[in-house]
């Protein structure tokens, strides 16, 4: 990385927040260059372990965004995504992470002001807080070790 | 199946906190089924574990792994090699899974998990406990309802004087619980047997129940030695 | 039927209805040319925030129709297009087409945006249509941003050049793709269709022309669809509710209904919308600022629709909106802070004053007037309002034969039923060109797809997209950083990665480098995935063996401000393209063979049309019902013709096979390949089908009080409709039957002794003095509004006044819903002298009786007196209540009911005839209530959804869908309990296993599985860690080893194992 901006890693659903995103760029909104998108098809996919593996891997910030409550396109995957990010969120304190390192959104696809917004304020928020401790992980997941 | 819960996460860092390299084992068992320790957990607390010791500045190397069924020896040998050159194992099975762990190695066995009680999946993320594997069984008497596992008391001849006029039992440690004389009493009367309730249960012999010492059971027939 | 030649169909109308039925055709073997009049597709709805009942994003629904319709090998679009003449007749035709220039060639144009830039204009000067004047554009545009084609349109009315010919014309320069041609000229060409479907949709009513609401003159008045445009995120204000005049947020906002509606003076038929749109409008206004008091003022509140009810309770309750019913008579403008001054007569009578900061007209859907000079050159006729005349029986066959209509060109309506209408022309067409389906679409070949072998071979191809990408990103030095990485034998940087002439030229590197993934870094892949996944396939590789970077949208698009950072970025996310495209892997597509047949379930007019609709498109069809006779819904004396032709056409149709006093034991398997064991007196038989259309319909309710059953002068409309004379057929008034048909034998018996009764009575006999009670039974428990029973009275206390002009006939309901047309035999009736009285849902009316005389007391809502009426007859309107057997066909089918036993269809705006499992389809009054040309639409529809299945022989299943591994499943259920499509099911291993032909591929159940046995394609864990792994990671860190493998490996499932 080459700037001290927080990096942030937004994780979002094809059909809406990822369409949210798209139209910021359409509309030329800025936000900061440290957020990054990862698209899944559904929040529905996203698995908690992506959640912990964003911080280890060396984010700042992890935003989860999926469709409007009862507009997921999968029916209730964004419903499921919403339980999951709640858990994790009470699982950093303890971990010694601010929770307010992560958070779940719901956007439409058309809310490209909104996921700018999102980006900015997320930015700014964990702008905020005291750097996260630690070095790059020194250990890697099993595949190494064995 | 066996339920389990995962220690609080706080606990199990105090557990790794002499260890610089630990292997997660999980099971894919009972304890993959009620989400404490399969696969899926041993990615998640192993994540957890390396960035509270990361946020520490204390990292850890951390090897994840599950196998089918920590209670038999021959799933775990193939991790054999693994298991020491690791300084200690963090098992997610249960109790057993962790016993039978350290009956094989001379390693730390540490468990990740608390282990609860038999019981059904009442639905999707919700256990109970509807056996407690007492060694002297009397379903067949109770409507197929056990008053050892479900009557806060263990009473045999229910129901007492803690039912609530709405059926509920006076202890409720989990909210509200039906009374398990109560559901006796009424499923007894579906399957018109209420005659049953009638039956005075002479006094348990609890020498079959974890009481009498640690239990064992042998088939003679399928041993293999001769 | 030498006649029939042509298998391709002219679609007139670019909104949500020519869309649907374009889809519909395409896909289900039919070439289609779209023809939209304006620059891009999407109608009206692309310029709606939010739908009711549901407040569903609009856009998030359409804009993936129109890029599918945009995409479709079989669908041409045809913009700034306008029909001259067509000339043949059905199956023959010739149709001429005037097409406007655009001034813009879409095949180069990359809506990059740049000549609107460079436009003479600095700022945009002229209002946009889109935004219905709220915002502005430019004489170089681009509609919108989710537009189809996206592509920029000159307008000639306002651009210099074509006023003056005095402009520098810097757009032209300003475009790197040569795409703008100011030399492009109008063209006539003809097309040869088989059919036509029109679907001009509507206008909304000119808001100007009622002149005492000020619109046009006051700045703080605004129409519905303009509100609508405040409303949107991507609209003139960014989704903020600001007034025009002062751009300051509003307070008091009073939304007046009926403008131009129900209105002598204007348009005298209701708009069926408005007051839903209005009471949605409202709800979203007060959750963008919840500062916002909204008041609406209307007449009726005409809450119809399935959970419309519903949403109203919520806007008052939750959102503390204010109903008042009042007619507005005048809007007056306070000069000095620009407010409005609101006059109305509150509900107590007495004249009111108040104060609004913004006025928002809910004006009504006219009659489109390009929709009239259409009806003209093809020459099909209108009705005396100005929309397409249909008959009753087929409500999407205009005057001409082989010219379908749909929409709300044929009366107002709403989005699902204009997407009904737009099934059921399409499946009108399909019936009619079945002989020469699949004539005119082809099949593109591939190349047989290559066994990847060894190690990744990954290509990068970095798009400059012209600057659009390269005058922020250095491109250049994010290709040369593409080749340092792991597995990237080739990386480049391109022009435009999407032109023709690159993707031969990837083809070629691809075959040239033995290339086994391709990663394009450019634009979002919502748009142009696909075309890159067909180049490779084209190459022989795996569709699946390819990963895009969005460098564009989500990079220097958004970070234009700082081109280093961006430049950074875009190799971060190259890195993680790259890394996650090493750990791709080649999906199988698998094809299944459809049983080409079709079980209907329920043989009442729905489903008779919907099996006749298929068996005419060429389907051979199970028609099942439960009792002994088929039609026996259909008991009204107006459409007993239609129940004769329908019974004769089902009897002697070769491709039908009736089942009476026959019920469904068993329905298992999925899409395309369903097996049923039907169940008879004659015994059991066992058919294959591909789909199911579950067509039950809905039947009167059983009243209870109001002396129903004690006194035979208390009947119910239905009743009273047998025991009138027949009539000549009313036409399009047809109101439904909704009878008690099949499965509870008690009540209709019960009917039956009523009706005779009261038929013993004769005309003469029902008596002078009448009283009619609507919604009578509707509480708590049955708190939906049926539709059909408002006009159900119209319609026969207007039949009883002409058997006898003298008659007394008092009408006593809550809201009269005499929507759309319906609105005319409404003021017929109280021409004709018919009182209406309304009551409070609080205070229902009271029947008893004195001395063998009946006695009605009702407390008049608006007099706030209770007034007692001595009639001779009293007709109840209990209400309709969907068919009980839907509980059983619910458990059978695995197919959700609502809480009042009414089916729930897969989407309610723009799946209203599909279940959410594949395969399986609905219509009839099990759906929702409906009149008769209503259920027929919707029979039709089903049908013609069905046939799409049908029509295809085989079935894709595969790509990304999850997956089971049967070493780790430990058979825990989480998945078959959590999965929202029902694909999941224990194998005869005991193991879970993914039905492919259901499987979404939403991925839930790969995110919850505990053993992480499962896995979705395209998302593997491996790769979403290793895109997660490789994004931040630093420079030095030594990059992980790459082990060559051969594919396809196996992925998760190894790790750890010892």
């Amino acid at each position: 990385m080459t700037n001290d901006e927080p990096k942030i890693v937004a994780f979002c659903c094809h059909y809406c927040a990822f369409a949210a995103a798209d139209l910021a760029g359409v509309l030329r909104l800025k936000y900061p260059p440290n957020v990054h998108i990862i698209r899944l098809p559904c929040t529905g996919k996203l698995d908690a372990l992506y959640l912990l593996k964003a911080f280890e891997a060396g984010a700042d910030g992890v935003i989860v965004a999926g469709c409007l409550e009862g507009s997921c396109h999968f029916i209730s995957g964004n419903l499921r995504a919403k339980k999951r990010v709640l858990v994790v969120k009470s699982l950093l304190p303890r971990l010694g992470i601010e929770p307010e390192r992560l958070e779940f959104f719901n956007l439409s696809s058309a809310q490209g002001d909104r996921f700018a917004q999102i980006a900015r304020e997320m930015t700014e928020r964990i702008k905020s807080l005291s750097p996260m401790r630690g070095e790059e992980s020194e250990s890697k997941s099993g595949v190494d070790a064995l | 199946m066996i339920v389990a819960d995962q220690k609080p996460i706080e606990e199990i860092l105090q557990m790794l906190e002499p260890y610089r390299k630990v292997l997660f084992l999980g099971c894919q068992s009972c304890v993959a089924v009620c989400m404490a320790g399969g696969e899926k957990e041993v990615g998640l607390l192993a994540a957890a574990v390396r960035l509270a010791r990361k946020q520490q500045g204390r990292p850890i190397e951390i090897t994840e792994g599950a196998v089918k069924r920590q209670c038999d020896d021959e799933f775990n040998e193939p991790w054999a090699q693994t298991i020491q050159q690791h300084e200690a194992v963090l098992s997610l099975a249960c109790g057993v899974g962790v016993n039978k762990l350290s009956e094989r190695f001379d390693v730390p066995i540490l468990p990740a998990l608390n282990t609860r009680f038999f019981g059904e999946v009442e639905r999707q993320g919700v256990w109970a406990e509807v056996c407690a594997g007492c060694g002297n069984c009397i379903l067949h008497l109770t409507g197929g309802i056990c008053p050892i596992a479900r009557c806060a008391k263990n009473l045999l001849n229910g129901p007492c004087g803690g039912v609530r006029a709405d059926g509920t039992c006076e202890v409720s440690r989990n909210g509200p619980r039906p009374c398990a004389w109560v559901m006796i009493y009424e499923r007894l009367g579906k399957l018109s047997q209420r005659q049953n309730i009638e039956n005075i249960f002479a006094a348990k012999d609890w020498s079959s129940d974890r009481h009498g010492g640690p239990r064992k059971r042998v088939r003679e027939d399928m041993l293999l030695e001769t | 039927m030498s006649e029939i030649k042509h298998g391709s169909v002219a679609v007139v109308g670019g909104g949500i209805g020519g869309i649907q039925a374009a889809l519909d055709l395409a896909d289900s073997g039919f070439y289609v040319y779209l023809i939209e009049e304006g620059p891009a597709i999407g109608g009206r709805m692309a310029q709606l925030d939010k739908t009711f009942p549901t407040n569903d994003c609009a856009m998030c629904m359409l804009s993936p129709k129109l890029v599918e319709v945009g995409r479709h090998p079989n669908v041409q679009i045809i913009t700034l297009a306008s029909v001259e003449s067509l000339e043949g007749r059905p199956g023959n035709f010739q149709m001429t087409i005037r097409q406007r220039p655009r001034y813009v060639d879409i095949t180069r144009c990359i809506a990059c945006g740049r000549c609107i830039a460079s436009c003479v204009y600095q700022d945009t000067k002229f209002p946009s249509e889109f935004e219905v004047g709220l915002g502005k554009r430019k004489p170089v545009y681009i509609p919108f941003p989710q537009a189809v084609p996206l592509a920029a349109v000159v307008d000639p009315q306002t651009c210099i050049f074509f006023k003056s010919g005095r402009c520098p014309q810097n757009c032209l320069k300003a475009c790197e793709r040569g795409a703008l041609d100011f030399t492009q000229t109008e063209k006539l060409f003809m097309l040869e269709v088989g059919a036509v479907i029109v679907a001009p949709g509507f206008d909304p009513y000119d808001a100007r022309r009622v002149g005492e609401y000020g619109f046009g003159r006051y700045a703080n008045v605004l129409t519905g669809p303009q509100f609508e445009r405040l409303l949107s995120a991507s609209g003139p204000t960014s989704g903020k509710v600001l007034r025009p005049s002062d751009g300051k947020a509003p307070k008091k906002i009073a939304f007046i209904q009926c403008v131009g509606s129900r209105d002598l003076r204007h348009q005298r038929y209701c708009s069926a919308v408005c007051c839903m749109y209005t009471t949605k409008e409202a709800i979203v206004a007060k959750e963008h600022d919840h500062q916002i008091e909204p008041t609406i003022f209307y007449i009726d509140l005409r809450a119809y629709g399935k959970g419309f009810e519903n949403l109203v309770k919520r806007a008052r309750a939750e959102h503390g909106v204010r109903y008042i019913r009042s007619m507005v008579s005048q809007v007056t403008e306070i000069p000095e802070t620009k407010n409005l001054l609101i006059r109305y007569r509150d509900e107590s009578g007495s004249l009111q004053e108040e104060e609004f900061d913004l006025v928002v007209l809910a004006v009504g859907m006219g009659p489109s007037a390009k929709g009239q000079e259409l009806a003209r050159r093809l020459g099909i006729e209108l009705n005396e309002h100005g929309f397409a005349k249909t008959s009753a029986f087929n409500p999407v066959m205009s005057t001409r034969e082989g010219v379908f209509v749909t929409g709300a060109f044929t009366g107002p309506k709403d989005i699902p039923e204009t997407v009904v209408q737009a099934s059921a022309a399409a499946a009108a067409v399909e019936a009619l060109l079945a002989p020469v389906r699949g004539t005119r679409t082809h099949a593109k070949d591939y190349p047989e797809e290559l066994v990847p072998d060894g190690t990744p071979r990954i290509g990068v191809f970095v798009c400059h997209c012209g600057s659009n990408i390269a005058g922020v990103v250095d491109v250049k030095s994010v290709a040369e950083y593409a080749k340092t990485l792991p597995g990237v034998v080739h990386a480049e940087n391109v022009l435009y990665t999407c032109s023709q002439d690159n993707l031969k030229h990837m083809k070629e590197v691809i075959r040239e480098k033995r290339l086994n993934r391709v990663v394009v870094a450019s634009c979002t892949p919502r748009n142009l995935a696909a075309l890159f996944q067909d180049t490779i396939r084209e190459a022989g590789l795996n569709k699946f063996l390819f990963e895009m970077v969005n460098i564009r949208e989500q990079c220097s698009w958004v970070h234009s401000d700082q081109p280093e950072q961006a430049t950074e970025k875009a190799k971060r996310l190259v890195r993680m393209g790259v890394a996650k495209a090493r750990e791709l892997k080649p999906l199988s597509v698998q094809s299944v063979r459809v049983s080409p047949a079709a079980l209907v379930l329920g043989g009442g007019l729905s489903g008779m049309i919907a099996a006749l609709t298929l068996g005419d498109s060429g389907f051979e069809t199970h028609l099942v019902e439960r009792s002994a006779e088929l039609g026996s819904d259909l008991e009204s004396a107006d459409v007993q013709g239609l129940k004769a032709k329908l019974l004769d056409a089902v009897r002697v149709h070769p491709k039908l096979r009736v089942h009476t006093n026959t019920t469904v034991r068993e329905i298992s398997g999925f899409v395309g390949n369903f097996s049923s064991v039907l169940r008879s007196p004659q015994g059991e038989e066992r058919i294959q089908h591909g789909v199911v259309i579950v067509a039950t319909e809905a039947y009167e309710h059983k009243p209870s009080g109001y002396l129903y059953g004690e006194d035979a002068r208390v009947l119910t409309q239905r009743a009273l409709e047998k025991a009138l004379t027949p009539q000549a057929s009313p036409g399009l008034f047809t109101v439904p039957p909704a009878a008690a048909r099949c499965t509870v034998q008690a009540e209709p018996a019960e009917d039956e002794a009523h009706a005779p009764r009261a038929q013993g009575r004769g005309e003469g006999q029902l008596g002078k003095t009448i009283v009619m009670i609507q919604c009578v039974g509707r509480t708590e428990r049955r708190p939906y509004c049926s539709r059909i029973c408002c006009a159900e009275a119209l319609k026969n206390a207007l039949t009883l006044l002409e058997q006898d002009p003298d008659r007394q006939i008092y009408v006593l309901y809550r809201e009269m819903i005499s929507y759309g047309f319906f609105e005319d035999l409404y003021r017929r009736a109280r021409d004709g002298g018919v009182v209406f009285i309304r009551y409070d849902e609080q205070s229902p009316p009271v029947v008893c009786k004195e001395n063998d005389q009946l006695l009605v007391t009702v407390r008049d809502a608006h007099l706030r007196q209770e007034l007692v009426i001595k009639p001779d007859l009293v007709v109840l309107s209990p209400g309709v209540v969907p068919d009980p057997y839907n509980e059983e066909l619910s458990r059978l089918l695995k197919v959700p009911l609502d809480s009042h036993g009414f089916f729930v269809e897969a989407h309610i705006k723009l799946r209203p005839v599909d279940f959410a499992s594949h395969g399986i389809f609905l219509c009839g009054g099990s759906h929702a209530p409906g009149t008769v040309p209503e259920l027929i639409a919707k029979a039709q529809a089903a049908a013609g959804r069905a046939a799409i299945v049908l029509s295809r022989g085989q079935l894709e299943a595969g790509g990304i869908i999850a997956s089971v591994d049967p070493e780790k499943c430990t058979a825990c259920l989480t998945c078959l309990r959590e999965c929202p499509f029902g694909a999941v099911f224990i194998n005869e291993q005991g193991l879970a296993e993914i039905e492919a032909v259901k499987c979404q591929g939403c991925g839930i159940c790969a995110a919850d599985c505990p053993a992480k046995a499962i896995q979705l394609g395209q998302f593997e864990d491996a790769q979403e860690l290793a895109m997660l792994e490789e994004l931040f990671r630093p420079e030095q860190v030594a990059l992980k080893a790459l082990t060559p493998s051969p594919l396809p490996r196996r992925g998760e499932g190894e790790r750890g194992r010892g």
